[in-house]
């Protein structure tokens, strides 16, 4: 079977801008997988283009196995997709905007309606122009689980948010999504971290990696070299040491592919004067920042 | 069907305040045209039918700008795109609505103030059925304009600017008299606004449905304003090209001929009419003039300034414009002109000019006449409509009322008082009907059937209300009297050139 989310060479380009560079994206089914990036990396774009907000300029994208120019009414019934900055029917209450959008979903629950709003809280009788920033995501969160979607698209869904908000908003949506496939685009990476299965890392329209966030974290690892007087770099300097740092008779830098056997002996024949060698886990936050200033370096360079 | 009526049950909650806003003004219109009221003057600038209509318009508009804003088609962050939403329901819903809260309210509307009028609205079916095409084609802009802007204020703004471009591009098509040649029968602006309005839809409905299929905001933007310039353009090409001309003219009057036929300097100085308009008597002569008919329709006036041409040219005014025999046995043509321009070029001259004046003039034919009495009762006119008395204050006038428009083009009507001095050619009748429908809409101009290419209803069917009354000034309610319609057989294209006239000493009081 064809995985939820496909692109093949995706891009979008608004005048001179790539805001997407042939992407190649694959998000499996039952995943939940977290595009990240910078800001204006190209990640609202995607996601964009996948909804069919936007029109591609080359490349093509499949979501739920339809061209994503051709997603119909029918594909739609069964995404979810909740952005940040949806412009929702604003003069409608809580109960009518979930009545509403009840006949269009032929697998609508009410009783999971129902249950969403109360566990949210929602003032049923508010119009969505007087809910708070968080409330209004929880009633579109609502209006977007209570089909029971097979697709979940989020398009920086914390931004804004505060942290309780952020734990009910997560929280829910992995009790009620449970085998769904959910793509997140965001900043929060610490919250991303805690159930993200998949990341895609994407920078200037282009995705850098997408891997398993379980691979992601045993492959990244801050090197800690201690030596007896400052030391110089070399020349041949790896790729995949990032950021390299040097503090006294200390280096630091970052290994992007760390291995448990291969990385300790690489050192040692590049550093052979080190006296202490220390390898610490990085979070997804701490390997997103030193992506993105690695990035930015190489940018200037 | 079934999403497109729950989206459209969706637009009669979101829209309900606009929705009584039309409804209340559908009401009021109904209940005040339905009364027995003269109706407007035709130089009236405030009236009745004014007030309501300009709301009503205005209510139409906002009505549709709100309906489709409802789901906006710009932008990129609508909740409604990424819900399973069908085009077709969502423009079905849409368009459902229109039929059903601005077209059937107009439409039970009209059939109140034709039922209050003495017609039967069974027997205006086609009538009806044009109005709501004009009420369709009109709403087209406003919902072309409300799924091309995302906000209210863009979209009233668009509307203004649209109305700008759409008229600055009529205006070019409308037939100037500077450049009209003797005996051309040119198109009435009418026409030309009637049928671009029709144009305009036309263009845009392949426009609307693209929209709301794709939402190619930009692309179909630039089509719009591309069919904004080319509708007025098209519309006037056509009417133009179809329009015809003096290869029609009748050879029975071929020899119909005119000239100057009085000494300018035994001229007495000029005057205003009755209403302060300027009124422009030239003695002239008639020759091989059929007596049996009458005339109405003279055109424009452009004295001939030494070495500078044309320099202003004023169109005549129907009303008081005419031919009229004096005791003396003389014939006038007496041009009453709006032409403010004139008046500061010409009226007000010394010097001695040579005026050209281009007559386009139709001839009539009496054919029907009725005799209406006194009494409460409408009195059906043959050719024309219903006719009754009202009474007020131990006087009355007749009310006259056409529905739709004029019954048949080609016609003028005549309405006299049965114990009047008044010629038998009717040359100053009580009332001259002037199917103006509405002050703001276009004035009736039944021509162009009238060389048989009927492709139009009458522009006088556009407007909020079927039926128009007229009423007759200062009448003894106990005098019946005879209403005269008369069919047009014949128009003639004649020049008169007056030489050397000192404009200021045309005489006015001669009837």
């Amino acid at each position: 079977m064809s995985s939820p989310i496909a692109t093949h060479n995706l891009s979008k380009a608004f005048r001179h801008t790539e805001a997407v560079n042939a992407l190649d994206l694959d998000v499996p089914e039952g995943s939940i997988y977290a595009l990240i990036g910078p800001n204006g990396a190209g990640k609202t774009t995607t996601v964009k283009l996948l909804m069919n907000i936007l029109r591609a300029s080359a490349g093509s994208a499949e979501v739920l196995g339809v061209d994503s120019r051709r997603l119909s009414p029918r594909e739609f019934a069964r995404i979810g997709y909740v952005s940040e900055n949806q412009e929702m029917p604003e003069w409608m209450t809580v109960d009518y905007f979930l009545r509403y959008l009840r006949p269009f979903y032929p697998t609508w629950d009410d009783a999971l309606a129902a249950d969403l709003v109360r566990q949210f809280e929602l003032p049923r009788d508010r119009k969505l122009h007087h809910l708070s920033r968080g409330m209004r995501l929880k009633a579109a969160l609502a209006s977007s689980l209570a089909y029971r979607p097979e697709l979940i698209v989020l398009d920086e869904p914390f931004t804004g948010l505060d942290a309780l908000v952020r734990d009910e908003f997560t929280r829910s949506l992995l009790d009620r999504a449970e085998g769904t496939t959910i793509l997140i685009s965001s900043h929060d990476l610490a919250e991303i971290e805690n159930f993200a299965s998949h990341v895609g890392y994407i920078e200037e329209g282009r995705l850098r990696f997408t891997e398993e966030i379980t691979t992601l974290a045993d492959r990244f690892r801050l090197v800690e070299l201690t030596f007896d007087a400052p030391p110089p770099l070399p020349a041949d300097w790896p790729a995949a040491w990032m950021r390299p740092e040097t503090s006294a008779a200390v280096l630091r830098f970052i290994d992007s592919q760390f291995n448990t056997e291969r990385t300790p002996s690489q050192i040692q024949s590049v550093f052979p004067d080190a006296r202490g060698l220390a390898f610490h886990a990085m979070s997804l936050r701490e390997i997103f920042v030193a992506l993105a200033m690695a990035g930015r370096h190489a940018k200037a360079a | 069907m079934r999403q497109a009526i729950h989206i459209f049950r969706k637009d009669v909650r979101h829209c309900w305040p606009y929705l009584a806003a039309v409804l209340s003004l559908t009401a009021l219109n109904a209940w005040q045209a339905s009364l027995d009221l003269p109706g407007p003057q035709i130089y009236q600038l405030v009236t009745p039918q004014l007030l309501i209509a300009l709301p009503m318009f205005l209510a139409w508009w906002l009505t549709v700008g709100a309906l489709v804003h409802g789901e906006s088609l710009v932008g990129e962050r609508q909740f409604w795109t990424t819900r399973p939403y069908s085009w077709k329901s969502l423009l079905s819903a849409k368009l459902l609505f229109v039929a059903v809260f601005l077209a059937l309210p107009l439409l039970i509307s009209d059939c109140i103030i034709l039922l209050a009028s003495g017609f039967n609205p069974l027997d205006l079916i086609p009538g009806l059925l044009s109005r709501q095409c004009w009420l369709l084609a009109f709403l087209v802009l406003p919902f072309v304009l409300a799924m091309l802007t995302r906000a209210t204020h863009d979209f009233a703004l668009a509307g203004l600017l649209s109305w700008f471009v759409f008229y600055v591009a009529l205006s070019g098509l409308r037939p100037h008299s500077s450049n009209l040649l003797p005996g051309f029968v040119h198109p009435e602006p009418a026409w030309i606004d009637a049928a671009a309005l029709w144009m305009a839809p036309a263009l845009a409905l392949p426009l609307i449905v693209w929209q709301f299929a794709r939402r190619r905001t930009v692309l179909v933007l630039v089509l719009a304003i591309v069919c904004l310039g080319i509708a007025p353009a098209l519309a006037g090409f056509l009417v133009r090209v179809h329009w015809p001309g003096p290869p029609h003219e009748d050879p029975r009057y071929a020899k119909v001929g005119v000239r100057f036929d009085a000494d300018p300097a035994e001229a007495k100085p000029a005057g205003t009419d009755f209403q302060s308009k300027y009124l422009f008597g030239i003695p002239v002569k008639f020759s091989g003039w059929p007596r049996e008919l009458m005339t109405r329709r003279l055109l424009t006036v452009d004295p001939i300034w030494p070495g500078r041409g044309v320099m202003a040219s004023s169109y005549s005014r129907p009303d008081s414009s005419r031919i009229s025999t004096a005791s003396d046995g003389r014939d006038w043509l007496w041009l009453g002109t709006y032409d403010m321009a004139l008046k500061a070029e010409a009226w007000g001259h010394p010097a001695r000019v040579d005026v050209m004046v281009n007559m386009e003039l139709d001839l009539f034919e009496r054919e029907l006449s009725a005799t209406i009495h006194p009494g409460r009762a409408w009195t059906h006119v043959p050719g024309f409509g219903n006719v009754k008395f009202v009474e007020v204050l131990g006087g009355g006038y007749p009310l006259c009322r056409a529905a739709i428009h004029p019954a048949d083009s080609g016609w003028t009507y005549g309405l006299r008082d049965t114990n009047t001095e008044f010629a038998e050619d009717d040359s100053w009748p009580i009332l001259l009907y002037d199917p103006s429908p509405s002050p703001i809409w276009f004035s009736a101009s039944p021509v162009f059937s009238y060389a048989g290419l009927v492709v139009l209803a009458s522009p006088s069917a556009i407007g909020v209300k079927p039926a128009w009354g007229f009423a007759a000034l200062h009448h003894d309610p106990s005098q019946p009297l005879v209403f005269t319609a008369r069919h047009l057989v014949a128009r003639i294209g004649r020049t008169l050139i007056v030489p050397k006239v000192q404009l200021p000493s045309f005489p006015t009081k001669h009837r």
